[in-house]
């Protein structure tokens, strides 16, 4: 009769512990999708000002078009309605996010060769607020990464990666900055001369 | 003795030549009085507690009482004469000193670029007790208001000691909860929420004192972690204003003033900073130290130069991203 008792004692703390587990999972990934939808708001901010970058830009860049359409194309794909569930849809979503970051980068070096449009009042503000923008797209990013750190710790380990499997509980990917330019490596000849 | 000051510091340019021509002369002048001053205070101070044990020989040992005077007030009376003995004595040079605090005061911060008021008048207070920066108390002195400009970033502070009423049986004291500088600065970036940057206090002081406030944001500096706890109104807000570079700046802030201990928040797009002290700020020396003693001075200059540090060392005038 005892044993039976113990049985039922370690099932039921085995139970108890495969839910807790579990409820972690859960919160876990709630608080990737948050973080995510974080990013979200965000990349909504930059795309709202893209537009009127451009619309500068275009004025002054006649021989950028491009680069311009680039960007529109870009916009466009990254405001793409995608699903926060699909671990590859995100990270696609997240790489297109990235690759227009690069590409504001390349507009704004661009610009420096455009001395009017660099003195331009309204290009000078919205390279402020872009910057700003920017700044709150990375804050994003740390939160985000962050909470995937946390959740992809959680699913891989044992027994969380059984849990998970249960559960279907997916691993999430990382926002990496792929910036091709700073990977590059720096020609000091040029600075030392 | 020779003035050491760091004129390498932009605002302290030819401190040593002002010191000598404008300063130095006016304290010799007061030496005679402080001198005086001191004489009276060591005399009544003497000839009054000379004559405590009489006092207790009439009140106690002699059974004279008072019958109206409760037991512990029959106690309580010699402690009140040695106190009303040592404050009357001290009159004279409390005086002087108020003096000498006020010139000097004055004279250093004009010098240095900044506006003083001894009594501060629109400090934002109640922005560092919103902002979960201040202690609960009861009783509450603010002095020394300096204002100014370095670098760009406009800052204001003040020295504040707060006081809590503690009641043993019937008697009331006031136990000292917070004694520091409160230091409010512009800053450079735009935020709508709120930040608070709080000392680590172990596992249980960290639970309660994390109670009623924003939620926890864990950062990714571990030496950062090890020695804050931050809470805030936004994750993605508070890592927009906690940069890793600035998480750095912070440490460093602390390395420079010890275990004073240094809290922060964010609030209404200013920083708050609050720096625990041990001893009285912007004093201008003791009330015995020696008038030409270049103490005052050099005590002095370095007290306000916190305030640049902090600026300097947190790198306000700039917009950090990364």
């Amino acid at each position: 009769m005892t044993a039976l008792w113990i049985l039922i004692a370690i099932v039921v703390i085995l139970l108890l512990v495969v839910y807790g587990w579990y409820m972690a999972l859960i919160k876990r990934r709630n608080q990737a999708r948050e973080a995510l939808s974080s990013i979200d708001v965000q990349l909504r901010k930059r795309a709202d000002l893209v537009p009127n970058v451009l619309k500068i830009a275009s004025r002054f860049m006649e021989h950028e078009k491009q680069l311009m359409s680039e960007l529109t194309e870009l916009r466009a794909s990254t405001m793409k309605g995608y699903d926060p569930k699909d671990p590859e849809a995100v990270k696609e979503h997240l790489q297109s996010a990235d690759a227009m970051r690069g590409a504001m980068m390349q507009l704004f070096a661009v610009a420096e060769n455009y001395p009017e449009l660099k003195s331009n009042e309204t290009m000078i503000t919205a390279q402020h607020t872009y910057s700003e923008v920017e700044g709150h797209i990375a804050a994003a990013r740390r939160f985000y990464n962050a909470a995937v750190t946390e959740l992809n710790n959680a699913v891989e380990i044992f027994p969380g990666n059984m849990i998970a499997g249960m559960a279907n509980v997916q691993e999430m990917p990382f926002f990496e900055e792929t910036d091709e330019a700073a990977k590059k490596p720096v020609d000091a000849s040029e600075y030392l001369k | 003795m020779a003035l050491n000051i760091d004129e390498t510091r932009p605002q302290l340019r030819g401190f040593t030549n002002f010191y000598e021509t404008e300063l130095r002369q006016w304290l010799a002048e007061r030496s005679g009085r402080h001198g005086n001053a001191k004489i009276f205070a060591l005399a009544a101070g003497g000839i009054g507690l000379a004559l405590l044990p009489l006092w207790i020989w009439l009140y106690v040992l002699a059974d004279i009482r008072l019958h109206e005077v409760s037991g512990e007030l029959t106690f309580a009376i010699p402690l009140l004469y040695v106190v009303g003995v040592v404050y009357g004595a001290s009159i004279p040079l409390r005086r002087l000193h108020g003096e000498v605090k006020a010139h000097l005061l004055g004279r250093v911060c004009n010098y240095m670029g900044l506006a003083y008021q001894e009594r501060p008048q629109n400090f934002p207070f109640d922005a560092f007790m919103d902002a979960g920066l201040l202690p609960s108390y009861n009783q509450r002195l603010l002095e020394d208001h300096i204002r100014g400009i370095h670098d760009t970033v406009k800052f204001e502070l003040a020295e504040c000691v707060l006081k809590r009423r503690q009641r043993t049986g019937k008697t009331t004291t006031y136990v000292e909860v917070y004694h520091g500088i409160l230091i409010s600065l512009t800053f450079a970036k735009n935020f709508s929420g709120e930040l608070l940057v709080r000392r680590d206090a172990g596992a249980i002081g960290n639970f309660f004192g994390g109670l009623g406030k924003e939620q926890r944001i864990r950062l990714e500096d571990p030496r950062f972690e090890k020695m804050f706890e931050v809470y805030g109104t936004d994750q993605v807000e508070a890592r927009y204003l906690l940069t890793p570079t600035f998480m750095e700046r912070i440490v460093d802030l602390t390395a420079l003033f010890g275990k004073k201990g240094v809290e922060l928040a964010f609030t209404d797009n200013r920083l708050l900073v609050s720096i625990r002290v041990t001893t009285d700020q912007f004093e201008g020396g003791g009330l015995f130290t020696r008038m030409t003693d270049t103490v005052r001075i050099e005590t002095l200059v370095q007290e306000l130069c916190a305030v640049f540090d902090v600026v300097d060392t947190l790198q306000l005038n700039l917009r950090t991203r990364a």
